[in-house]
């Protein structure tokens, strides 16, 4: 199924409603590779918007990660119920012309994914209460490009993962400033986030995964912190390192939020020391 | 990485709970600070179209003088607060979330306009952070 006739019909919905704003400025997080709300690589218990306990919210992003070997950009779209329950899609496109080369394959190959993922917040508050928001989620990952990833030995097309994750923001953290910290569980086989597929010679039973993600706000609207993503090691003839990055956010207001990250995927499928540029830009509803 | 995640974790569930420096009353600029910061506060809150239901006949001079003297109280000023405690004063308003943000939100532009810096601005906020539950109906 493609996602884009699903993104026609989140901006049609999104037309005929006004803009929520019943929570605070970048509340909303932003909008990971995978599609949702979180940080650039990994999902937060936030929920996407800024839609309140009455309201609606929704998000519109697109992302570009350069590392020069690999090219991946992201379109994606998510709505937010009552500060509840999210609904997101998401599809990926990577270019590979390095590895292309070193496989002949044809130049211009492309590697594709639609992500479809839910998450419910079920405890707690990103500011306020004795409790951080805590969330589960799940993403259900179709890879639409499946001759690539099952040629380097992965076992499935489509997987799904599922997660808990939690959030809190400290309004007076570290030199006065906003501390905002999140910590991941995932379980999943998806080798790179299900780009190379799923499974694979070494394992095809999903792993549990930590992520993290810390910020510090250095003022109302200017984020910066540091990320952390581990990867699974299912495919022999593709190791896989944990990713890293750096990132700063921008969020001028509820409408619009810009993030850019340095990012450390390591070996990605053969090609070591993958390093290189993230640009996110989000419209908020 | 394990035991990095469960100290992540663990770092936020503790809830931490901050305390007031005793200087926060000073910083904001003693009590005529406070009461021209809440005096901005107050205009701006009063008549956002999400919040103005709520002062509707309500006497604005007085309840000025009234935040001033808890404000001054809370963050370690001299100054005695005799009004009812926030849980009373706010019961069965019906306030959510978007109604305390936007509370939140004016009291933050008018610290932008009094030029207060950002840590005494987010060392003032966890001062009233626990009166979210005592404000919004249902929180918990």
């Amino acid at each position: 199924m493609s996602v884009k006739p699903w993104i026609f019909v989140v901006c049609v919905a999104l037309s005929a409603q006004v803009a929520a704003d019943g929570r605070q400025l970048a509340t909303g997080g932003l909008m990971p590779i995978e599609g949702g709300a979180g940080g650039g690589m990994t999902p937060w218990a936030v929920i996407a918007g800024y839609g309140a306990e009455d309201e609606w919210g929704a998000t519109l992003a697109m992302t570009w990660l350069d590392t020069g070997d690999y090219r991946l950009g992201v379109i994606g779209a998510a709505i937010g119920w009552r500060n509840r329950i999210e609904m997101s899609v998401a599809q990926q496109t990577l270019e590979l012309p390095t590895l292309a080369d070193d496989l002949g394959l044809a130049a211009g190959t492309e590697i594709r994914q639609n992500i479809f993922s839910a998450k419910l917040r079920v405890a707690g508050d990103l500011v306020y209460g004795n409790w951080p928001q805590i969330a589960v989620g799940v993403q259900f990952k179709s890879n639409l490009t499946p001759a690539l990833p099952l040629s380097v030995g992965a076992v499935d097309d489509s997987g799904v993962d599922v997660y808990l994750s939690a959030t809190r923001l400290w309004l007076d953290g570290p030199f006065g400033r906003r501390l905002v910290v999140n910590g991941t569980l995932r379980r999943s086989s998806a080798n790179d986030a299900g780009l190379l597929g799923f499974g694979g010679d070494r394992s095809d039973s999903p792993d549990w995964l930590a992520e993290a993600s810390v910020g510090v706000f250095l003022d109302e609207d200017v984020i910066v912190g540091i990320e952390y993503r581990q990867q699974t090691d299912n495919l022999s003839a593709a190791a896989s390192d944990d990713w890293t990055d750096v990132f700063i956010g921008f969020v001028p207001n509820k409408q619009i939020a810009l993030a850019a990250a340095w990012v450390n995927l390591g070996t990605v499928s053969t090609i070591p020391n993958q390093k290189g540029l993230y640009l996110s830009i989000q419209g908020s509803f | 990485m394990r035991v990095v995640c469960a100290l992540i974790v663990a770092s936020i569930v503790c809830g931490c709970v901050s305390v007031p420096p005793a200087s926060l009353y000073d910083e904001l600029g003693e009590e005529a600070g406070i009461a021209s910061i809440l005096d901005e506060m107050l205009f701006l809150v009063s008549r956002d179209a999400r919040t103005r239901q709520y002062f509707e006949g309500v006497d604005l001079d007085r309840l000025h003088g009234q935040l001033t003297a808890h404000l001054c109280h809370i963050t370690g000023g001299p100054c005695h607060y005799t009004g009812a405690d926030m849980r009373k004063a706010h019961r069965g308003l019906g306030i959510n979330r978007a109604h305390f943000n936007v509370m939140v939100e004016s009291l933050t532009d008018s610290l932008q306009v009094h030029s207060v810096p950002i840590p005494v601005q987010n060392r003032l906020l966890a001062l009233l952070r626990p009166f979210y539950a005592d404000v919004v109906e249902a929180a918990g």
